[in-house]
């Protein structure tokens, strides 16, 4: 081979590396494999040909107001053989928030494109505004000022509470408290799967909410605050967390955690108070530390990290390393708190888990074992597999998904919640498919059904089947011939008998 | 709208967000990590014991991570250091030219795979991370926790040694 320049070897090794990864991902045929201490999926085989992917519940106990699962933040050109289905978009609704908090408004995905801005109403008349790029600012609300935006907010002409709409802009979500409870809706370009029709009129509406937000500042007027002048957000308490994550360090290099000391003395390992840890004994895991500190004081201890040079992106934080090459990492990180929150320390508000009596008879229940993969690949025309996953759907306890890998083709065979009588079952209907729906009965059960065939925007096809002490719902992304009437022969009142046998 | 204010609850989302659990965590990213774990491993059965201990890691630490928007540099991070961890442990080159690929593929790189595996594993992650991942050389740097200008030391050294390499004649 003759000698190359540099962009003749730097093309040649781009091909050949490009050549060479194929080779390896050809050769891999192992399993991912997640150890039990992670309490989490304890095994699961994996198939390199058909990355099948369920994005199902959330990130334990992190996520619980996710309403676009598996959507959004992380997925960055996703390298995977065949688009990921994103389960069941239905809306969870929020919660989380200070008793102050009238109207909480997020919008963008948190990306670089699209980077979070925050509009938070505080029940005293404070507007805290947090745009994507600048100083934070505050401004007072006058009493009419307060109702008239909780009114326009709260006005938005969408079928349900809690919904997750499709909409022009990357991604909004709104919370706002009414005379009656609340009223939540969350929005964006990529909704997730949607087994509740969205009616063009519903689209327009939460576009002219996402306007509306956008321009809240000049929508404002004179009679609306008490003082038209911004001024810049200064907290007056920040949060302190120190997470100690097991084992070994990220970053080898950097340094011990005991040279470091906070203005009061305190060291990374006895500052503040320690946090419940969810399984003592388990020596894996994450252990926390939290205080609150005066804004005085959190600008002087983020000073002082500031000035060690080791502030991790990564982490948003400062990384530090404790014991030998196996120890673990120790994070730190700063956040100055909204008026009224308690930052870190709002874990110690957590009610204890309550030990349940009796084990839930649904919990065992096994979604797969409804429909066997045979009758799914005929429903579908297209041969897939089913596996086992924690329900992505609002309330629901194991989901069964079939993907077929190639073709983006999936159906879900989810298991609700007990449910005791007509209205029970009714209900959840109406939550999932919105109001108007197809309910039949087929002798003691109900079946509901979505009216995605006619809808003009984004919809799933699905069927629900209220069977006491089942709830089951089954959708796809393709429609199977005669809908309504396959569905119910699939998902036969029979094969669900079979799972009530505890 | 007649439903009751939700409950405060600590430690969850203020407001509803996008998220994923740990499977759709995992295959997001498999794929790409066992191919870049690979490459610089020059070894799929040390590329999956990479992949697989840093994937475990990255999901303990995952907790760690605010900035959801920098998670695929951080999870090449863990993984690229992993893989030049255990890259450097292995005393031959690894066993992907074996049987890895039928006659044609091998016939067109065979030279440039044997001279890629006389490599240090530091200098194949550089390569690796700079012409197939496309990371900039700022980025690369990142990534290894090496400074900019030994990432493009590395880049030239490699360079330099896969010329002769190849000049010598291993691609036979």
């Amino acid at each position: 081979m003759n000698r190359m320049d540099d962009d003749q070897l730097d093309a040649a090794l781009r091909r050949f590396l490009v050549a060479e990864s194929e080779v390896v991902a050809s050769r891999a045929v192992s399993e991912f494999e997640m150890v039990d201490r992670l309490n989490v999926v304890a095994r699961r085989p994996w198939d390199r040909r058909i990355i099948v992917l369920l994005a199902a519940a959330l990130l334990l106990a992190a996520a619980a107001g996710a309403a676009i699962v598996g959507s959004g933040l992380i997925r960055e050109t996703p390298q995977v053989d065949h688009a990921v289905p994103r389960l069941l978009g239905a809306a969870i609704c929020p919660s989380g928030f200070a008793d102050e908090v009238v109207m909480s408004v997020t919008m963008g995905t948190g990306n670089e494109a699209t980077p979070y801005s925050e509009i938070t109403l505080y029940r005293d008349g404070e507007l805290l505004s947090k745009p994507a790029t600048g100083t934070p600012t505050v401004r007072w609300l006058s009493p009419s000022g307060i109702e008239r935006v909780v009114e326009r907010a709260s006005a938005v002409q969408v079928d349900g509470n809690c919904r997750s709409v499709p909409a022009a802009r990357p991604y909004g979500s709104m919370y706002v408290e009414t005379s009656d409870g609340f009223f939540a809706v969350s929005w964006g370009s990529d909704p997730g799967t949607q087994l509740h029709p969205t009616t063009p009129s519903e689209k327009a509406a939460v576009e002219e909410l996402d306007n509306w937000l956008a321009g809240l500042d000049e929508w404002l007027t004179g009679s609306d605050l008490i003082d038209a002048t911004p001024d810049p957000y200064v907290a007056d308490r920040w949060s302190v967390r120190i997470q100690r994550v097991c084992c070994g360090h990220s970053d080898p290099a950097a340094p011990d955690a005991a040279d470091f000391t906070f203005p009061d003395g305190s060291t990374l390992t006895t500052f503040g108070i320690a946090l419940p840890i969810s399984d003592p004994s388990d020596p894996s895991a994450t252990s926390e530390r939290c205080g609150l500190v005066a804004g005085s004081i959190g600008q002087e201890i983020k000073a002082s990290l500031d000035a060690t040079g080791l502030q991790n992106a990564d982490y948003s934080g400062w990384l530090f390393t404790e014991g030998g090459e196996s120890g673990p990492d120790i994070v730190v990180q700063l956040a100055a708190l909204d008026p009224h929150s308690r930052g870190c320390l709002d874990v110690l508000d957590q009610p204890p888990p309550v030990p349940s009596a009796s084990p839930d008879p649904l919990s065992e229940a096994d979604p797969c074992s409804i429909l066997t993969d045979e009758q799914v690949t005929d429903a579908l025309g297209r041969s897939v597999s089913g596996e086992a996953h924690l329900s992505g759907l609002p309330g629901g306890m194991r989901d069964c998904v079939y993907f077929a890998g190639a073709s983006n083709a999936y159906m879900v065979v989810s298991i609700r919640q007990l449910t005791t009588s007509v209205e029970d079952g009714r209900e959840l209907a109406r939550e999932l498919f919105g109001t108007d729906l197809s309910e039949t009965v087929q002798g003691d059960d109900r079946v509901y059904t979505n009216r995605c065939a006619d809808a003009p925007l984004p919809c799933d096809a699905a069927i629900a089947i209220s069977h006491a002490p089942y709830f089951v719902v089954l959708s796809s992304a393709v429609p199977w011939e005669a809908t309504p009437d396959q569905a119910l022969r699939l998902l036969s009142p029979i094969a669900i008998e079979s799972l009530a046998t505890p | 709208m007649n439903q009751k204010r939700p409950a405060g609850q600590a430690g969850e989302a203020v407001i509803d967000r996008p998220t994923v659990e740990l499977e759709s965590f995992v295959s997001e990213h498999y794929g790409r990590l066992l191919r870049l774990a690979g490459l610089i491993c020059h070894s799929v059965t040390d590329a999956e014991d990479a992949v697989q201990a840093g994937l475990e890691r990255a999901w303990r630490k995952r907790g760690s991570l605010n900035d959801e928007s920098r998670l695929r540099p951080w999870l090449d991070r863990i993984v690229v250091r992993e893989a030049i961890r255990t890259g450097s442990r292995r005393p031959d080159h690894g066993e992907l030219p074996a049987d890895a690929v039928g006659p044609n593929r091998a016939d067109e790189w065979a030279g440039l795979r044997i001279a890629f595996a006389e490599l240090s594993p530091p200098q194949r992650a550089a390569l690796v991370l700079h012409l197939y991942a496309g990371y900039p050389v700022s980025t690369t740097a990142e990534i290894l926790g090496a400074p900019v200008e030994t990432i493009r030391s590395r880049l030239r050294l490699g360079r330099e040694r896969l010329r002769e390499l190849l000049a010598e004649g291993v691609d036979r």
